[in-house]
């Protein structure tokens, strides 16, 4: 039995040597690059400032699998994909915290990491910025034919498709219904099947796709209908990164979001009817 | 039953000859049956249904794998919806879903692991396996845990009369691809044999998901897999006889998703067993026998895809199972009684991590269990040659310890909220499983049997021990989780009307208790940016399932065989009283994945030189949720199967699955393969005319 025991011991420990690769091979590099308009070390910065950075990763062994960026240990921003590197740029608000403690992380295939942190000081003071309520705005979904489904914040408008095409840089939500996902708020960014905006004025014709992420929250009407200022819509959707769509909405459902130009905000599902000829109705307060 | 009868079937099971006619077959082997008793018994003595599938029928049917011969057992359902590309097969009975409540034996060594119940059906291809007995209805009485729904017992190929030397090769479509040699050589000294054998088969396999939902992701579900045997025995001492067996096995399946990694998806498996046993007579009456076993599984699976937020996922999951123990028992007559007694001792282990690649996630769980049983059992015979008597004891006390689970930089991936290392608490449970059945012979060709008996099947540790995301919401471990039970009480006939002709109805009624069900806590929790239901495996839920079985088999002349099998089952839970009101809900729903009807039938034309087989196979509707809004679709299917003898040893055959190309949709959404066609050919020294 001892050498029977042996010989299937040797052959589980090939098996297991597929997963011991990460003991040993090359880890990525990530480094903050350098230059006039990129910070790339310990710095200061008021609340709501703009902090820029480029971001350099180059893979070492094995394809990079996953980009993070943490303030102050908890995730704000979460990629994952398979790549030999890239170089994009970043750009962070300054919070309300006195200190932050910005932390950039890659993986690899085999979970080797490279992190950089940069520390953050608060300058003056904190003040939260005013918001501004709009109720029972309407969308339709994507066969209403009576109801636009595509909606801007900026000036509490509503569009149809036709004239959504037209404004791309200004779409912030838009609604459709699918099966499985059912009712469902978005944005044009958000990867969206091809069947359900066709057409010529269709999302895969679009050339900007603003996206817009959510986050579902509990909260009372009360709390929602007695926001006055902008703490509770950035307190809420919280540090890490949403999801791109806020699916399956039932009256009730209270989602956060951040749109693409860091606009906080918070909307309530008010009533659902129908499907892909339905309509939702939604409050929603934002950043003034 | 007479001392010199159960010697004279005790010494014959393996020495009755492999050749003769399909009725002189089925009227000799296929009428002695040990799975029932522990020792060969006639099959119209044992106060149960028991249908056994022979070496012949193995050879003839259309089957890639050995479990897809089940199909032609009533109250059996085979859930292989890949065909040959699918990662396992799950075999349930008798109304009950899940495969760990159906104990599978390997010439007696059980199969099921302790850490999650199923078993690697790719252990051993159709080519290894001599005889199937497959036992309706519980038997924890004789086997202990997993024997609920019944059990099913293979028997290899071994002891040979001559030596036997099988080569060959197929090809088939998917880019199929396989070899196999096996090899059996008597010796002359002390009664010894060795047997070696092995495969190899490789597939290019097709793609699952249905043309209309297909995403570039989407890719073929390919297949690697070998196996290798090599078992043997030989006399130690007069009427001391010792065997052994090795077994390892091991395969990579693609899962039919491919994003970045080179292979895709895939899970990698490798199995191995390895038993010895000792078997033999104390005094001219007293036989005994004694099992060591040890059978280990390591899987490695790397899970990729994009997610329905458009993100890409990619972890590396390993999980290490092993059980080992021991099994003895000794039967002898005393005054007009068969006595059996026994004792088993059975240890398993489960360690599992998963490394979240696309996150920073890892996890680690494990645990232990140790199970100690004695049984005994009573055979006798309360008016000579007419009515069998059955009555089993068995008691089985377990202990549940080493139970842990750490959770390291968890994310929103798996839903922990922070770093945890919990030590689970120990555990113990003891089960009480009897048994009693009746069987009365109103002639030579016709008798019924009455029996009941409860079954029952442990925790497994995975239950007990692993936490996580799962599809539903999150799952928490249970160390707390016990067994669960099924009492069953069945009658049944073995009819024979006419020369070849048996009729073998059955119709029985179990009640389940404290049934192992998924239910919510109460507790939601964030996972992903939604809100979950926080889910735990506890004893909550009963059941209660009516069924019938019928099969017929038909020898004509000597070329014919005819069969058909059928079977009804309703499995309605019973969940008023649970605490949980969803669980409530689901008061008077059918049980998930088990359909209502299963049938199948099949023809067989055999020559000297020459065959040809077709079968056809029914699967019922049946619910693919607790709920009962999901109905999966009916299906059937036709197989086929020919072989000819050639020139001196050469054998061809040309096997065809899903002859008129239906391809079926699963309770996943996914396809079968469709029409499946092979070709063979292989030297073989040993063919049964």
């Amino acid at each position: 039995m001892g050498l029977l025991a042996t010989a299937i011991c040797v052959m589980l420990l090939l098996i297991a040597a597929g997963c011991k690769k990460e003991t040993t091979g090359t880890p990525p590099l990530l480094e903050l690059v350098q230059g006039a308009t990129v910070i790339s070390g310990d710095t200061s910065a008021g609340q709501g400032d703009s902090l820029c950075f480029r971001v350099r990763v180059v893979s070492g062994s094995d394809p990079v699998v996953l980009y993070k960026i943490f303030i102050n240990g908890e995730s704000y921003k979460d990629s994952t994909m398979s790549s030999p590197g890239f170089e994009l740029t970043e750009h962070l608000l300054k919070g309300a915290d006195t200190l932050e403690e910005i932390r950039f992380m890659v993986r690899d295939r085999y979970s080797r990491e490279a992190s950089v942190i940069v520390k953050v000081t608060l300058e003056g003071e904190v003040t939260w910025g005013p918001v501004v309520h709009y109720s029972g705005i309407m969308l339709g979904a994507q066969n209403q034919a009576a109801q636009g489904g595509f909606y801007s914040l900026q000036g509490n408008q509503v569009f149809t498709l036709a004239q959504a095409f037209g404004q791309q840089q200004l779409i912030d939500l838009l609604y459709y219904y699918e099966a499985g996902d059912e009712n469902t708020i978005a944005s044009p960014g958000a990867n969206i099947s091809s069947s359900i905006f066709t057409g010529p004025n269709g999302l895969d014709n679009w050339t900007l796709k603003r996206t817009t992420r959510f986050r579902t929250i509990s909260l009372s009407a009360g709390d929602f209908s007695g926001c006055t200022n902008d703490s509770l819509l950035i307190n809420s959707y919280g540090t890490s990164e949403g999801n791109r769509k806020a699916k399956n909405l039932t009256a009730g459902n209270y989602y956060s979001f951040l749109t693409q130009d860091q606009r906080y905000g918070i909307f309530r599902v008010v009533s659902v009817t129908g499907t892909d000829a339905g309509t939702i109705v939604i409050d929603l307060v934002t950043q003034q | 039953m007479k001392l010199s009868r159960y010697l004279l079937i005790m010494s014959g099971i393996l020495m009755l000859p492999a050749t003769g006619t399909a009725q002189e077959r089925v009227d000799s082997l296929a009428r002695v049956v040990v799975t029932a008793t522990l020792h060969p018994a006639s099959v119209d003595n044992v106060p149960a249904r028991v249908t056994v599938t022979d070496s012949m029928t193995l050879a003839t049917a259309a089957i890639t794998n050995t479990d897809e011969v089940l199909v032609t057992v009533p109250g059996v359902l085979v859930n292989r919806s890949w065909g040959i590309f699918s990662k396992n097969s799950a075999v349930t009975m008798r109304g009950l879903n899940g495969s760990a409540r159906v104990l599978t034996l390997l010439d007696g060594v059980p199969l099921n692991l302790s850490g999650g119940g199923g078993i690697n059906w790719h252990l051993l291809g159709p080519e290894q396996i001599s005889r199937i007995e497959v036992l309706n209805g519980p038997a924890s009485a004789l086997y202990g845990q997993n024997a609920m729904g019944g059990v099913i017992q293979l028997f290899t190929r071994q002891k040979p009369e001559n030596a036997s030397l099988r080569i060959g090769g197929e090809y088939g479509s998917y880019g199929t691809a396989g070899i196999g040699a096996s090899w059996l050589q008597p010796m002359e000294r002390r009664n010894g044999w060795i047997a070696v054998g092995g495969f190899s088969r490789a597939g290019d396999g097709y793609i699952l998901t249905p043309e209309d939902l297909r995403t570039p992701y989407d890719t073929l579900a390919w297949l690697r897999e070998a196996s290798g045997r090599v078992s043997g025995g030989l006399d130690i001492a007069p009427g001391h006889h010792a065997d052994f067996s090795c077994i390892i096995q091991g395969d990579r399946r693609g899962s039919g998703t491919r994003v970045y990694e080179e292979n895709g998806a895939f899970v990698q498996t490798g199995t191995g067993l390895f038993s010895a046993r000792f078997k033999g007579t104390f005094t001219p009456s007293a036989a005994y026998s004694v099992v060591f076993y040890s059978l280990m599984e390591s899987t490695f699976t790397v899970d990729e895809k994009v997610n329905n937020q458009d993100a890409y996922k990619l972890a590396d999951i390993f999980t290490y199972r092993r059980d080992a123990g021991m099994q003895m028992h000794i039967t002898r007559p005393f005054h007009a009684h068969l006595l059996t007694a026994g004792a088993d001792f059975r240890s398993g282990i489960l360690e599992g991590s998963t490394q979240y690649r696309s996150a920073t996630d890892s996890l680690g769980s494990g645990g232990h269990i140790a199970v100690a049983s004695i049984f005994l059992q009573d055979e006798c015979e309360l008016i000579p040659e007419k009515l069998m008597v059955q009555a089993g004891l068995r008691y089985d006390a377990a202990l549940f310890n080493e139970g842990f689970l750490a959770v390291e930089n968890p994310t929103g991936e798996t839903g922990f909220a922070e770093d945890t290392l919990q030590q689970f608490p120990s555990g113990q449970w003891g089960a009480l499983s009897p048994k009693l059945g009746l069987r009365y012979r109103f002639s030579p060709k016709h008798s019924l049997y009455l029996s009941a008996g409860q079954g029952f099947s442990a925790p497994k540790l995975n239950d007990l021990t692993s936490s996580g995301k799962i599809r539903r919401g999150f799952k928490l471990a249970n160390p707390a989780l016990e067994p669960e039970w099924i009492w069953t009480v069945e009658t049944g006939g073995n009819l024979s009307p006419a020369v070849g002709l048996h009729l073998n109805p059955t119709v029985f009624y179990s009640f389940a208790r404290s049934l192992q069900y998924q239910v919510s806590t109460g507790d939601s929790m964030e996972v992903t940016g939604e809100m979950k239901p926080v889910l735990q495996v506890r004893n909550v839920a009963g059941m209660k399932v009516a069924g019938a079985e019928m099969r017929i088999e038909w020898f004509l002349r000597k070329a014919w065989y005819l069969y058909g099998a059928y079977s009804f089952s309703q499995s309605l839970l019973m969940t008023a009283d649970a605490e949980d009101s969803l669980v409530r809900k689901l008061d008077g729903k059918f049980i998930s994945e088990v359909p209502a009807h299963l049938a199948s039938a099949g023809l067989m034309f055999r020559m000297p030189a020459w065959f040809a087989r077709i079968d056809w196979s029914y699967t019922g509707e049946l619910w693919y949720d607790d709920e009962n809004l999901i109905l999966t679709e009916a299906f059937h299917q036709f197989n086929l199967k020919a072989g000819c003898l050639l020139h001196k040893n050469w054998f061809v055959s040309l096997t065809v699955q899903d002859l008129f190309d239906h391809p079926h949709i699963d309770k996943k959404g996914l396809l079968s393969p469709g029409r499946y066609i092979t070709a063979g050919i292989r030297y073989q020294t040993d063919w049964e005319r």
